[in-house]
């Protein structure tokens, strides 16, 4: 008090502010009340908005879901139902005759030559396995044929994807 | 949504025994400005409801609570210097109307160079000579350094001095 009354105000200042410098009235008798009622308002107006930023968020999503079903097949691995390996199966002779042998034509790796090599006639049993067999082993199959690009330094460019994509179907 | 579970008598007791305080602190601390102390009080209320079953202990409500006044005060002081800046580009005055002076004598002019510190100068100079508490405690309602309190507190006097010179 004696340092503030050397810098500022004497104590007789200060005690007049700190008697007098204060607000008129008082709280109402059912305050409690009215903050109970506020706070019950705002928790709702909060949880409100919660939902409404949850639905933003998760609409999307399943509007994308109804949108492309197949989308989400793709991305995981297809299971080997009946249905899929007898449609599978049902599609095979097709292809067989597309290619006009009992195989079919995939494209060939990249020599280390560094020459492309034409579209050649690949072994008939790998076709068989990509488009008859389960669809799982067909993706087997389409992995194991990319490694064949990569063993020898190459990229896989797709151009066979269209044989495995119809087993997978 | 069910309203949460709290002991209405409890807290109604806790309002009774906390309101006068709190008016007073966040009056003063808004410079005499009553609606927004209106406003403080409610949201300081608010806030001690929502915790006041799990956080609030008996023992130490009065030092949380007081906390919970004098932040949400600075809030609002720094929500209506936002406000003011953006009125002032706008291009109308949004100023608060200063605390009426009551006689036009020395407490009034006391009142508004008390009014006229800066909100953390006026929320030291108010919490330790008008409401009584150490630097320290002040301090910690505050969320500052206690040398910070210190620098602003004697800002505050010095300031005060050099408005009030002639009364002394």
């Amino acid at each position: 008090m004696k340092r503030n009354e050397d810098e500022a105000m004497t104590a007789a200042q200060l005690r007049q502010l700190r008697d007098g410098w204060q607000p008129a009235g008082e709280l109402p008798a059912d305050y409690a009340a009215q903050v109970v009622a506020v706070a019950v308002k705002r928790r709702r107006r909060r949880m409100g908005l919660s939902v409404l930023l949850a639905l933003v968020a998760v609409l999307p999503v399943v509007w994308q879901l109804r949108q492309a079903p197949e989308v989400v097949a793709e991305t995981s691995m297809p299971e080997a139902t009946p249905m899929v390996a007898a449609e599978a199966v049902a599609e095979a002779p097709a292809l067989g005759s597309a290619t006009g042998a009992e195989g079919g034509l995939l494209p060939q790796p990249v020599a280390e030559t560094g020459t492309a090599a034409p579209m050649v006639e690949v072994a008939p049993d790998l076709v068989a396995e990509a488009v008859v067999l389960r669809p799982e082993r067909a993706l087997k199959s389409r992995r194991s044929y990319r490694d064949s690009f990569r063993e020898l330094g190459e990229e896989y460019d797709g151009l066979a994807d269209i044989y495995f994509d119809d087993a997978a179907r | 949504m069910a309203a949460p579970r709290i002991a209405d008598e409890a807290f109604t007791q806790f309002v009774a025994a906390y309101g006068a305080m709190a008016r007073r602190v966040a009056w003063r601390l808004m410079g005499g400005d009553g609606a927004a102390a209106e406003d403080v009080v409610q949201n300081a209320f608010v806030k001690a409801h929502a915790k006041f079953e799990t956080v609030l202990h008996e023992g130490a409500r009065e030092a949380w609570f007081r906390q919970v006044v004098v932040r949400e005060a600075l809030n609002q002081l720094r929500w209506l210097g936002v406000r003011r800046r953006v009125a002032q580009l706008a291009g109308f005055d949004d100023r608060a109307q200063p605390a009426p002076m009551r006689d036009g004598g020395e407490v009034a002019r006391i009142e508004t160079a008390v009014a006229s510190l800066s909100p953390q100068q006026r929320a030291i100079f108010v919490l330790v000579h008008l409401e009584e508490q150490t630097v320290a405690e002040a301090a910690a309602q505050l969320g500052i350094a206690e040398g910070t309190a210190k620098s602003h507190l004697h800002r505050a006097l010095t300031s005060l001095r050099t408005q009030l010179e002639d009364l002394r």
